[in-house]
């Protein structure tokens, strides 16, 4: 008989064996001493952090007959029969898979009758998330109000979808991702309850690769404890995992600096048919890119560096700009995105590398976004149509576009201001002028700081019409004014003009082949699009 | 596989196996031989000779069960006859929650001859929402006398509560030279075949094999590519009549783009000179005047063009305007 799993076999039997959870399982044990049970509850958190565990607990407590204060005992003979999974009274419900209302009726025709052995009837009813929304409906009733002798455990990982009439009827509590060491701690426990001796450093990976889900990080001690030799070591962990060693990252990372393509494109297909997981290693090389970023931007100590570590990181930020990091990072995690339905293995990967390495995007191929500072300031702006600063050969009489170095920009900035920070400030910016004028912020909306030209500041429209009501509105312009200055504490003046978008327009009227669908066909410039990264 | 080797040694089987990895990587090859290793009596498992292992081997054991997604629009239930075999690897299915309940009706009951029930879900990544859900708890504690076994491309692509619940092995994409060697021995393909599909097989050893069974899928290949490279010196018109054209197949398209997508990949390392890496090497003179010809950016931009017209035509866009931009985008 092969063995239990062991994210089964070492389910916690107390509360205090549930780890990371002491805002729950507190709660429950006081609830437990001072005789104040509720009759209905709600656990959610994401997989694996133990809501499921801590209903059977739960219903095992009340249920306990011990006469002590620390329940349950595991020793009397309902805990006895609740572990064996053997106690009519307590009821488990798949409700994934009776989603009905018929189900819903089911139970509550038999929610009326007394229990059988125990004290307390318990229902836990676990997937909650997935009952029809006349299930729920059918339930509101019975969970407000049920017979003394029931209580209701409801648990889900997707809280959203529960109805409110349902949340307000019940106790509700929130399970956490478990931290990096929490995890550790419970898997030393179990390495040394099953005898196994495991590298420190690959307890580490398995806790890190878990995300913050104790079933994915035992269930992965288990897989490793197939392996058969005495020891767990960091190389078996990455064998499993398909981890390329941090060495292998570090060089690919390396070679992204020095554009060199060639020798990336064998570091990664080497690393490949070492038996490292594509995917694995992209999202690896993403996670050590993140870390550049924070370290370049001076927030190094969020990561748990040793000290040789931090140096050859801080060597290798070096040789990228922000700007380039931001990109490579997105490049990278597009890659891992595509690699999950890629045919080809390592394709997508092989893309990203190119692409990373590739100079900034040159004038005629104004279709792909240039590295507008935009980038680095609000990665998080779901702005794709930012206003692409203006091709040289269209504007060349503007001030420098903000793709050259910061420093003009500070240069002729408005005092500290720079465009930079305008953008990045644009949405609080918005914020304030939202407490004003309503309208006025949805028109805003369609704008952008472009540059900046002495003391004023100009804003780039996407539509003419926009552009032009500001510009000759002294009331809108003195509202936008009003909310620079009081977030910037700088007094400036605003110009309203249409953004360099008109100018990518002529460009693309004059193209050839437009120009012959327009002559041959009667075509209609309505919008154009870039090229999608 | 070691793993799973030493695993069955230990008698340490878990109850739940996630096998992830390319179309025709040998998924369900390797979920059927574990079935096999479960049910064969021999103590050599598996033995391969055994009624056991042949029924598993015909898909006719009646422990074993797999189960796959039916085709959009398929009214599943009870009575329903099988659903038709998959027409090509990018045919759309859809795993049912009825499936999934009949399932765990079968399952609560003791295996009918051996010792286990094995139950294997091909690419689960196609059941439904209310599928996958219905299958946790199933998934987290089945009957003891039940093995699950399911394979995806990606965990990624499932809910996160299911590969949680499961042991995961990503199947890895193997060398060129072990396909060559395995296609030679095992399967007595020719060399100078065996060495061209090793290389086209991406890692895929069950593509290899598809391959050399069925000449049409080079057949195929060859048309697409014969395509691609015509187009790359047509004037606008004859390229919105071939849009045309390969709009009407639109069955055969994704196999076309992850072709054209495999071509430029090859020409950007030709450029590189990583010749020993390119998947297309029987056409090596080609492919060196594409990369004389072409540019790294156009290179850059083919690519990205074609994988956004795989991502629109996933999405339900006009196949035939979504051709004729991409036609129209790739360099001259």
């Amino acid at each position: 008989m092969p063995a239990q799993a062991l994210y089964l076999k070492y389910r916690p039997h107390t509360f205090s064996e549930v780890e990371g959870q002491a805002h729950v399982t507190t709660t429950l044990k006081n609830a437990l001493a001072l005789n104040r049970i509720a009759h209905a509850y709600l656990f959610e958190g994401p997989r694996g952090t133990g809501k499921t565990t801590t209903a059977r607990l739960l219903a095992k407590a009340v249920n306990c007959e011990s006469t002590e204060q620390a329940k349950p005992c595991n020793t009397c003979a309902v805990c006895q029969a609740i572990n064996e999974e053997r106690l009519l009274d307590l009821i488990e419900i798949d409700a994934a898979s009776n989603t009905g209302v018929d189900d819903i009726r089911d139970l509550r025709d038999k929610v009326d009758f007394r229990p059988s052995t125990a004290r307390y009837k318990v229902y836990i009813i676990d997937e909650v998330h997935m009952l029809s929304t006349a299930a729920f409906n059918a339930l509101l009733k019975t969970l407000e109000e049920p017979p003394p002798h029931v209580i209701f455990i409801f648990a889900t990982t997707d809280p959203q979808k529960i109805p409110a009439t349902v949340i307000s009827r019940v106790q509700r509590f929130v399970f956490r991702r478990l931290t990096l060491p929490e995890i550790v701690e419970r898997l030393t426990e179990i390495a040394t309850k099953e005898n196994l001796r495991v590298e420190p450093a690959a307890l580490e990976l398995i806790a890190r690769q878990a995300t913050g889900a104790m079933r994915d990080a035992i269930s992965l001690l288990d897989q490793l404890t197939a392996y058969g030799s005495d020891e767990i070591t960091l190389a078996q962990v990455q064998g499993l995992l398909g981890a390329a060693s941090s060495q292998v990252v570090s060089q690919v990372v390396v070679q992204l600096a020095e554009k060199n393509v060639a020798q990336g494109l064998t570091l990664v297909a080497s690393a490949v048919d070492g038996g490292a997981d594509p995917k694995q290693l992209a999202r690896e090389i993403v996670e050590y890119l993140r870390s550049l970023l924070l370290l370049k931007a001076g927030s190094g100590e969020a990561l748990t560096l040793t000290a040789e570590a931090q140096a050859e990181m801080l060597a290798s930020a070096g040789k990228f700009s922000a700007e380039q990091l931001v990109r490579t990072i997105r490049l990278f995690n597009q890659a891992v995105y595509d690699l999950r339905t890629s045919a080809h293995p390592t394709l997508p990967l092989e893309i990203a590398l190119v692409e990373a390495t590739l100079e900034e995007p040159v004038a005629p191929r104004a279709a792909t976004p240039p590295p507008a500072p935009h980038h680095v300031a609000a990665p998080s702006t779901p702005a794709p149509r930012a206003p692409v600063p203006p091709a040289k050969k269209t504007q060349p009489a503007d001030a420098p576009a903000p793709s050259d170095a910061p420093a003009a920009n500070d240069a002729n900035g408005v005092g500290a201001l720079s465009v930079e920070t305008l953008r990045e400030n644009w949405m609080r910016v918005l914020g304030v002028i939202r407490q004003y004028n309503k309208i006025a912020e949805a028109l805003l909306r369609d704008a952008e700081p472009v540059r900046i030209e002495g003391d004023q500041i100009v804003l780039g429209f996407h539509h003419q019409l926009h552009a032009e009501r500001f510009e000759q509105d002294a009331k809108g312009k003195a509202l936008i004014e009003k909310a620079l200055t009081q977030l910037f504490q700088q007094k400036c003046r605003v110009k309203c003009v249409l953004s360099p978008e008109r100018a990518k327009r002529k460009a693309v009227e004059q193209d050839p082949l437009i120009q012959a669908a327009v002559n041959l066909m009667g075509a209609e410039i309505t919008e154009i699009h870039k090229d999608m990264e | 596989m070691h793993a799973l080797a030493r695993s069955l040694a230990k008698d340490r089987l878990a109850h739940a196996y996630l096998f992830t990895g390319p179309h025709a990587i040998g998924k369900t090859t390797l979920a059927r031989a574990l079935a096999q290793t479960l049910e064969c009596p021999d103590t050599a498992r598996p033995c391969g000779e055994c009624i056991a292992c042949k029924k598993i081997a015909r898909d006719r054991h009646p422990d074993v069960q797999i189960i796959e997604g039916v085709p959009v629009g398929f009214k599943f239930d009870e009575k329903s006859p099988p659903p038709p075999p998959r027409a090509n690897d990018w045919e759309r299915r859809i795993i049912k929650i009825d499936q999934i309940r009949l399932l765990q009706h079968d399952i609560s009951r003791a295996p009918f001859e051996s010792p286990w029930r094995v139950i294997i879900v091909r690419r689960f990544e196609e059941a439904n929402e209310e599928a996958a859900n219905a299958f946790l708890k199933t998934l987290e504690e089945p009957p003891a006398h039940t093995r699950i076994i399911l394979t995806a491309r990606d965990a990624s692509l499932l809910l996160p509560t299911i590969p949680s619940r499961c042991q995961v092995l990503a199947l890895r994409p193997l060398a060129p030279a072990q396909i060559q060697t395995a296609l030679r021995e095992r399967w007595g393909v020719a060399a100078e075949t065996a060495r061209v599909l090793a290389h086209l097989a991406g890692g895929r050893l069950g593509w290899a094999i598809r391959a050399s069974e069925n000449p049409r899928l080079l057949e195929a290949r060859h048309a697409h590519l014969a395509a691609l490279h015509a187009t790359l010196t047509e004037g606008h018109n004859e390229k919105i009549l071939r849009a045309e054209t390969l709009a009407k197949k639109d069955e055969d398209l994704p196999e076309m783009i992850e072709w054209w997508l495999s071509w430029w990949r090859d020409v950007l390392l030709t450029q590189h000179g990583d010749a020993a890496r390119v998947s297309n090497i029987d056409f090596e003179d080609t492919l060196r005047a594409h990369a004389a010809r072409f540019t790294l950016e156009q290179i850059q931009d083919a690519l990205q063009a074609i994988r956004q017209t795989a991502r629109q035509l996933a999405q339900n866009i006009n196949p035939r305007l979504a051709l004729e931009v991409l036609l129209l985008k790739l360099p001259a």
